[in-house]
């Protein structure tokens, strides 16, 4: 009776946890404007990197745009009047790679086993975890500053009226799209501040970067209510946090993804499947995943190694166009599109190697090739309508300085002032974008890998076996879940289960003090085979040494089939 | 039996209360004792965060803030302490179960004392309350705010806690207030 009375009053504390913990609804970061109000551009996703230090966030957005120079805007709402810099591509390129989450089976043997040692999983594994696709004025206005920077002309607005500030952005031709109307209500009053971006005149989409802006703050946030005027389905929001200790999203949920989802076969391909799946198990969908946390050691000299880029009068001293292009190339430039569309204003990449699918990148790096007199005289036809080389070295050196050295230095620089480094994902549809995720800190909870293993046993028996097709096997994640393939893994690459939960554990993260864990999934107890119906070939429990026995008597009755025949 | 029981459990919890109130006071570290601090004393700010200055307590305004949330303002006023820069870190809690609302650090430049014989805080700070942490109603909820004020070397030289109860705005604000503010 009172173990009945305290079960119930352990439920009834659940329930209003629950309760305490339950739906909300809220707003929130960049949308892109096009100008045709009717057609949103779909936006790709979120990819931020924030740095908190002393109630200053630093932000640097990466934009990530489909479209004409012409048709692209972008909005931002702020707390106060931020400064803004130019960002690199070139650091997220380096975040992802360095952070990306990689699983790797590891095939092991038993017994003798006379085949192979380059199995399932030897190549190269990398789950795609990232997204599916980047003037003062004292007047009464809403204008506080407009000035240009890099590709961009921008805007500070005050957001105290929507419509003086929706009507700036229409007569300065930062076009709203429809929507914006709709969602910027909650970012709007007194004290409050729109960025507004546009491209500049003679700018393509090519030029666009990230950007950089700094804004007092004690917390980062992500207005993402915004965000779901242009958004897709599922879209990825990528998140880098540094700081003191690991990141945590604040009032989303967390989420460690179920790895026995994970499709280990195939180096994690099923990825971000598996996330969409886990975050959609959340309550309102609305959870992180933390795929890194740890030192911020992995991004040093990534960016900003000893004498990357060289000597600027070097470079403005090389005597022909082909010199230029190969000085920035022995100075690890990376001919990324900042890179290649300055170079494009001044050399120009001839209009046939664009129809033959030469990307500017192999054009800039093989530029000694296909500027030959051997490659002109064999193809004069790529050349027709170039308008050839207009050699300025020192305007380019200039620009090159201002849009990709100053900023790749500055944001190499950032993994030496903070010692840690938390990459934090999910997937959200426009209709789950109606709470603004906000990111803290918490120095007690533990790092994560972003690299998981898995093994992949073959249990070959005494007398052995030659066909791993047929030899049985159990495969063990790193979460110790198990699945067994008693008639060993068949002769294509076995499919992950489709029926588990894409959550291994949904947990609330506070700014201290561990995990609240809300649901739970465990492997059976003695790290013993797990019940996966849906796993075509894998059965109920069966220990090693069963597993064994059964391989040695499956080779005795091949070898005897072969006897046979 | 269950009366043996029950006085060894009390008599655990009194040596436990006792053993837990002595380490909490306790100054094993040799550090300044609370009659060393400086006072503090934390206010609010009128609505706009402007000037003024008013003892923190009661019914605090949620002021629609930083790219779609909700702050109260705080300020504070320090007696006792020479011009400098020190290294101010704020918290706040949920009165009701200690859990934290908000955790902030930056560096201040002190001032000197004005005729009055203290320094306040030139213009209010926003404490961040929400979005709310998940799981942590803020609003209508009693909040413990603390500031400390650390030396260079990080030693607390003054400190000073005050509560008071976030309110959501009347207006086009309070649904979306209440929503975010509610844990």
């Amino acid at each position: 009776m009172m173990n009945l009375a305290r079960c119930a009053l352990f439920l009834g504390f659940l329930a209003a946890s629950w309760v305490g913990i339950g739906p909300r609804q809220a707003e929130a970061c960049g949308c892109f404007t096009p100008p045709d109000p009717s057609v949103p551009i779909v936006q790709a996703g979120e990819r931020i990197l924030f740095a908190i230090e002393e109630g200053v966030v630093t932000a640097h957005i990466q934009i990530q745009y489909a479209g004409s120079a012409g048709e692209f805007g972008w909005l931002l709402p702020l707390p106060s009047v931020p400064t803004l810099e130019l960002g690199t591509d070139e650091l997220f390129a380096q975040l992802i790679q360095e952070t990306q989450p990689k699983y790797r089976l590891t095939t092991a043997f038993e017994g003798n086993c006379r085949f192979g040692r380059g199995g399932f999983g030897s190549s190269p594994p990398s789950a795609d975890g990232g997204t599916s696709g980047g003037s003062n004025s004292s007047g009464k206005g809403p204008l506080v500053i407009q000035d240009s920077i890099g590709p961009y002309d921008y805007a500070v607005l005050r957001g105290d009226s929507k419509d003086e500030m929706l009507k700036w952005l229409a007569d300065n031709r930062y076009f709203v799209p429809v929507g914006t109307d709709q969602t910027v209500g909650n970012y709007l009053g007194p004290g409050k501040y729109f960025l507004a971006l546009k491209l500049r005149s003679g700018q393509s989409a090519g030029d666009l970067q990230p950007v950089v802006v700094k804004y007092p703050s004690d917390y980062a946030m992500i207005p993402i209510e915004l965000t779901s005027v242009g958004a897709q389905p599922n879209m990825g929001v990528q998140v880098w946090m540094l700081g003191g200790s690991r990141a945590i999203p604040r009032n989303y949920y967390h989420t460690v993804i179920n790895d026995l989802a994970i499709d280990w076969y195939a180096a994690g391909r099923n990825y971000n499947d598996v996330v969409i799946k886990a975050v959609a198990e959340a309550p309102e969908k609305h959870s992180f995943l933390t795929e890194y946390a740890g030192t911020s050691r992995i991004m040093q000299d990534r960016l900003d190694f000893p004498r990357r880029f060289g000597d600027p009068a070097a470079h403005a001293a090389a005597p022909s166009a082909i010199g230029f292009v190969q000085s920035l190339q022995s100075a690890s430039f990376p001919f990324s599109s900042q890179v290649t569309t300055i170079l494009g204003r001044y050399i120009p990449m001839p209009p046939g190697l664009e129809r033959k699918k030469i990307t500017p990148a192999q054009f800039y790096l093989s530029i000694d090739y296909f500027l030959s007199d051997d490659y002109r005289s064999q193809f004069p036809e790529d050349f027709e309508g170039w308008a050839g080389i207009n050699y300025q070295p020192q305007k380019m050196v200039d620009e090159l300085w201002e849009r990709v050295v100053k900023p790749t230095l500055a944001a190499g620089a950032l993994f030496r002032k903070f010692p840690y480094l938390t990459r934090l994902y999910t997937t959200i549809s426009p209709e789950d974008m109606n709470l603004d995720p906000v990111f803290s800190f918490n120095k007690d909870l533990p790092d994560v890998a972003h690299e998981h293993q898995a093994t992949l046993t073959y249990y070959c028996g005494v007398l052995g076996s030659d066909d791993p097709a047929r030899t049985p096997a159990r495969l063990v994640t790193e979460q110790g879940w198990s699945v067994d393939y008693p008639n060993g893994t068949g002769n294509t690459q076995p499919p992950p289960p489709r029926d588990v939960a894409g959550s291994q554990r949904i947990e609330v993260l506070g700014e201290e003090g561990p995990p609240r864990v809300i649901q739970e999934i465990l492997p059976d107890r003695g790290g013993c085979a797990c019940r996966v119906a849906s796993v075509p070939s894998a059965r109920s429990a069966a220990a090693g040494v069963g597993l064994a026995l059964l391989g040695a008597a499956l080779a005795m009755a091949r070898a005897r089939r072969r006897g046979r025949s | 039996m269950k009366r043996h029981a029950r006085i060894f459990c009390a008599a655990t919890a009194v040596a436990v209360m006792v053993g837990g109130g002595a380490a909490c006071g306790g100054e094993a570290d040799g550090g300044p004792g609370p009659d060393d601090l400086a006072t503090l004393a934390i206010g609010g700010t009128p609505d706009d965060g402007g000037g003024g200055f008013v003892p923190l307590g009661g019914d605090a305004p949620l002021i629609p803030g930083s790219q779609g949330g909700f702050h109260v303002w705080l300020k504070y006023r320090i007696t006792g302490m020479a011009p400098g820069l020190v290294k101010v870190r704020h918290s706040a809690r949920r009165a009701s179960d200690a859990r934290l609302v908000l955790t902030a650090e930056r560096r201040q430049e002190l001032g000197p004392a004005t005729t009055d014989g203290y320094w306040e805080l030139p213009a209010a700070l926003p404490a961040f309350m929400c979005p709310s942490p998940l799981g942590v109603r803020v609003v209508d909820e009693t909040i413990r705010f603390r500031i400390e004020v650390l030396s260079a070397d990080g030693a607390p030289v003054a400190q000073g806690e005050a509560e008071a109860t976030p309110r959501c705005p009347s207006g086009t604000h309070a649904d979306f207030c209440a929503r975010i503010c509610s844990g």
